[in-house]
């Protein structure tokens, strides 16, 4: 069993608390994502399962074995830094098997494993060029192929490709996924690109403030953000939150007021506000008189397959929209706008976590 | 990184040893023999209390040590520390090409021993027939006895060491000057800044930390590295008018056989020294301006 | 680039200034080609007519030149070795391990470069008469086998390699001599090499200490040689001890010649990191 669980992990410096009380379990052979902005704790929770950083308070088993005193080296574990950490004194071929020199293994076992792994990621021909003269993509095909001669049952990764250009970049995440169901290992991925964690992960842990906000599929992410913070970190643009007043069963925001079905009703009974969300791209543009809602256009803008425009409602609260359909809207244009309710969200207007409808789910 | 093992402590032991023997363990031992009346061979040491002190303190060679320490430091920050951060400014501030070269022959004396420089001046000096004399006879001046004549003798020695350093200091500024970050220098140019604002607002303050250094460097220097030429020229003469400090030291443990004196000596430079790095601390707090 | 005039003004300037720098140097040579009433005629003159070699010749022959070239190689060869291995070491040392007292301990090895040396020699010679090293090449190396400035410039050189280098090595289980061995040393080869150039010229060169420790002619090494050939009345052998005297700058300059370019920009890297 190669899982890695965390068991209530702490971790301080000084007295300034950056990881607090992690509870989770990265599954055996699953590719988990961890994502959030800079200074959330990814690389640090990371660093953690490397065996770089010290854990402060609270136990973390790999593969049922407590680890939190284990050297680095004995943990058996892969890994790409987002600067590759190329030897810049070696060439291709002795940077890949820097390790494996290490570790004494017969030089005919190193020899197969290198000649594979450079296949696999098309380094063939460059085993003898020195480190500086590669360009950014082949150092990072250079670091992902000694991560691989390892055959280590964890894989961790730093970023790896945020030192791409954008192109580049989709290139690799593919090469990525594909070699990772070549050859499945335990496969912790750290990003503040979201577009990587959707396509990378099989599983995406959000971090913010060193807390573990949500752990679960790409999708159930999207759709299911746990509270407001997760909701705002992943799409773009991201989910509309609006806080809303509830009365009478009805949601009062920016002026107007929308009666809610009774499954909402009956959840949210008893509070005063909350706050309602949406995804732009749940919300359609109607004509004034079919809308849920009435907005005065703000702002339009088009990027060829995508159009995105904003509202104001009352003032105070945007909405924006985006949509492949091409209806000519312009700044001012007052429009209906509508949705269905099986999309709306809602958020403890206190703690931000999100209020599931009752019965459902 | 790596928490700190036994057998990583290993790796500064030798270091470690070495430095506590030779480096700390002496200052420790001048405190002790400064107390005594010692002739560094007799296996008897006679205690004196602060004799030593009292003796050194109320003599007027102390004064005139304590006069000739300072004129060479203060020689020394011309020719070692104000010349040469006026000409590394002028070499990457105010000439455009050239540098390379330049830093090249004016590192070069820098590679010559001291007893080799002293060697070379002191003919230079000769007051009957060196060259230093024939080229004051074009103007029909006599040349002084530089070595024998009170203050004469600070100046010459202090050429002979500023020579000998002004090489390796003028490395270590032009490093600080070139550091300036030239968009800051072109800004204040597109702002028609003369140089002398640029050098003022700009270099000055920039290359502060590397000019402390320098600084202290030469203080500290020029409290040893006189040593070589006073020995080799003068030994302290005329009248241990060319003695600092440092020289007293060597001439009463090695010359006079007075151990006790010589660490009495120490013990008071090693005070100065300290007094010095504090006033340092103060400065470089107030008007040194350090990144980060 | 047309260079303006006050530009030229500078140009003179520090054209002046290294001639009055190299006049000695010049000097130093012409006089070690000329005989001796040359020396005397036409002090000015930095052209030997007719050179001789007389002076070299003498010092050949009227002393063991050798010997004191050996003496001299053997201490600063030393010197620089041991130096070398112990700023490595601790250089090292100060940047893979982390523990509380580590910038004390720093400081206190860094401070011994700035302690006027005049002030240990006393207490230094007493122990080394002690160890019965007086008057041995072992007596001079022993106390200079360590350097502040050395070790500093060993743990900045270190410092500045990529984290995750030591981090890669580290998944790998290298020890601590095989992180210093496979990835630190040969990261800081130029600094290395800078450094052990500098230690050795400046042993090469040292007067004071070698002074105190050595008695015996023979094991003189060049630059207290030197001082057998003149007298502070300004005596008569200039031209040989002119020859001593290149003689003795030789290795110094011709190291200097080779390696300038590398000298200078690893000293001026090296400054800029201080």
């Amino acid at each position: 069993m190669y899982n890695i669980l965390f068991d209530n992990v702490h971790k301080s410096y000084g007295k300034k608390e950056v990881i607090r009380c992690l509870n989770f379990e990265i599954r055996e052979k699953e590719r988990l994502v961890f994502l959030g902005p800079s200074g959330c704790g990814k690389s640090t929770t990371l660093r953690m399962i490397a065996g770089f950083e010290e854990i402060s308070r609270g136990d973390l088993y790999m593969g049922g074995r407590r680890v939190n005193d284990m050297a680095p080296g004995e943990r058996n574990i892969a890994m790409v830094f987002q600067s590759y950490a190329l030897f810049p004194h070696m060439d291709v071929w002795d940077n890949i098997i820097f390790g494996l020199r290490i570790r004494k293994t017969d030089p005919a076992e190193i020899e197969r494993r290198a000649k594979t792994a450079i296949g696999m990621l098309n380094l063939q021909g460059y085993e003898h060029q020195a480190v500086h003269a590669l360009s950014g993509g082949q150092k990072q095909r250079v670091a992902l192929c000694r991560a691989l001669v390892k055959e280590s049952p964890y894989f961790l990764l730093d970023e790896p490709l945020s030192n791409l250009d954008a192109q580049l970049r989709q290139k690799a995440r593919q090469d990525l996924v594909r070699i990772h169901e070549a050859r499945p290992s335990t496969m912790v991925y750290v990003t503040h690109d979201q577009v990587e964690a959707m396509t990378i992960g099989q599983r995406i842990a959000v971090l913010h403030e060193g807390r573990l906000q949500q752990i679960a599929t790409p999708g159930d992410i999207y759709n299911n953000p746990a509270n407001t913070f997760v909701a705002s970190f992943i799409g773009s643009p991201a989910m509309n939150l609006v806080r809303a007043g509830l009365a009478g069963g009805r949601l009062v925001f920016g002026g107007q007021s929308l009666g809610l079905p009774d499954t909402w009703r009956r959840t949210l009974a008893g509070r005063d506000d909350v706050i309602f969300g949406i995804r732009p791209e749940k919300v359609r543009i109607v004509s004034p008189a079919d809308g849920l809602l009435r907005a005065p256009c703000h702002y339009a803008e088009h990027t060829g397959n995508l159009q995105t425009t904003s509202f104001g409602l009352a003032g105070q609260t945007l909405f924006t929209q985006s949509s492949d359909n091409q209806c000519a809207i312009r700044e001012g244009d007052v429009t209906g706008l509508s949705f269905h309710w099986e999309n709306a969200r809602f958020f403890d207007a206190a703690d931000g976590s999100r209020i599931d409808a009752e019965g459902a789910r | 990184m790596n928490r700190l093992t036994r057998a990583g402590s290993l790796y500064f032991l030798p270091a470690s040893l070495v430095f506590l023997l030779f480096y700390y363990w002496p200052l420790v031992m001048n405190g002790f023999v400064s107390f005594f009346s010692w002739n560094m061979i007799s296996p008897r040491m006679r205690f004196v209390g602060f004799a030593n002190y009292q003796a050194i303190l109320q003599s007027s060679e102390f004064q005139k040590v304590l006069v000739n320490t300072v004129l060479f430091i203060v020689f020394l920050l011309v020719f070692d520390f104000l010349l040469p951060y006026f000409f590394s400014f002028v070499l990457s501030h105010v000439l455009h090409h050239g540098q390379m070269t330049y830093r090249v022959l004016l590192f070069l004396p820098s590679l010559l021993s001291l007893a080799v420089t002293s060697i070379i001046f002191l003919w230079i000096y000769n007051p009957v027939a060196g060259p230093l004399s024939e080229i004051l006879g074009w103007f029909g001046l006599a040349s002084p006895r530089w070595f024998k004549t009170p203050y004469y003798v600070l100046l010459a020695i202090s050429t002979i060491v500023g020579w000998k350093f002004f090489g390796y200091n003028l490395i270590y500024l032009l490093a600080a000057m070139v550091s300036v970050p030239k968009e800051m220098i072109e800004a204040a140019e597109l702002e028609n800044a003369s140089k002398w604002t640029i050098l003022k607002d700009i270099i000055v303050p920039r290359t502060s930390p590397a000019a402390m250094y320098v600084f202290v460097l030469t203080i500290v220097f020029a409290l040893q590295y006189v040593m070589v030429p006073v020995n080799m020229l003068t030994q302290g003469g005329p009248d241990q008018h060319s003695a600092n400090l440092s020289y007293v030291i060597y001439q009463y443990a090695f010359v006079f056989f007075q151990a006790g004196r010589s660490a009495a000596f120490a013990v008071l430079t090693i005070l100065l020294f300290v007094l010095f790095l504090l006033w340092r601390g103060k400065v470089a707090e107030k008007g040194v301006y350090y990144e980060n | 680039m047309k260079t303006d005039r006050p530009e030229l003004f500078f140009h003179l300037l520090t054209i002046a200034l290294i001639l009055v720098s190299l006049w000695p140097v010049v000097f130093m040579l012409s006089a070690s080609f000329k005989d001796l009433s040359q020396v005397f005629a036409s002090p000015l003159n930095p052209f030997p007519y007719p050179p001789t070699l007389d002076n070299y010749l003498d010092v050949l022959g009227r002393f063991n030149v050798f010997r004191f070239v050996g003496n001299t190689f053997f201490i600063a060869f030393f010197v620089t070795l041991f130096k070398l291995a112990t700023s490595i070491l601790a250089g090292f040392a100060f940047v893979y391990y982390r523990f509380k007292g580590r910038e004390w301990l720093f400081n206190s090895m860094l401070l011994t470069f700035f302690i006027p040396t005049t002030v240990l020699i006393m207490p230094n010679y007493l122990f080394l008469s002690k160890l019965g090293l007086l008057n041995t090449p072992y007596g001079v190396i022993l106390p200079e086998i360590v350097d502040g400035m050395g070790i500093f410039l060993m743990r900045q050189a270190m410092r500045g390699i990529p984290k995750p280098l030591f981090e890669t090595a580290a998944l790998e289980g290298a020890g601590a001599m095989t992180v210093l061995r496979r990835l630190c040393l040969p990261l800081v080869r130029s600094p290395l090499i800078a450094a052990g150039i500098m230690f050795f010229i400046n042993s090469w060169n040292e007067y004071f200490w070698p002074l105190l420790v050595l008695k015996d002619k023979s094991q003189y090494t060049l630059s207290l040689a030197m001082q057998m050939f003149i007298s502070a009345e300004g005596g008569s052998e200039w031209g040989i001890a002119m020859a001593v005297a290149v003689v003795t700058s030789l290795p110094p300059l011709l190291l200097y010649l080779f390696f300038q370019r590398f000298i200078l920009d690893s000293f001026m890297q090296a400054g800029l990191k201080g």
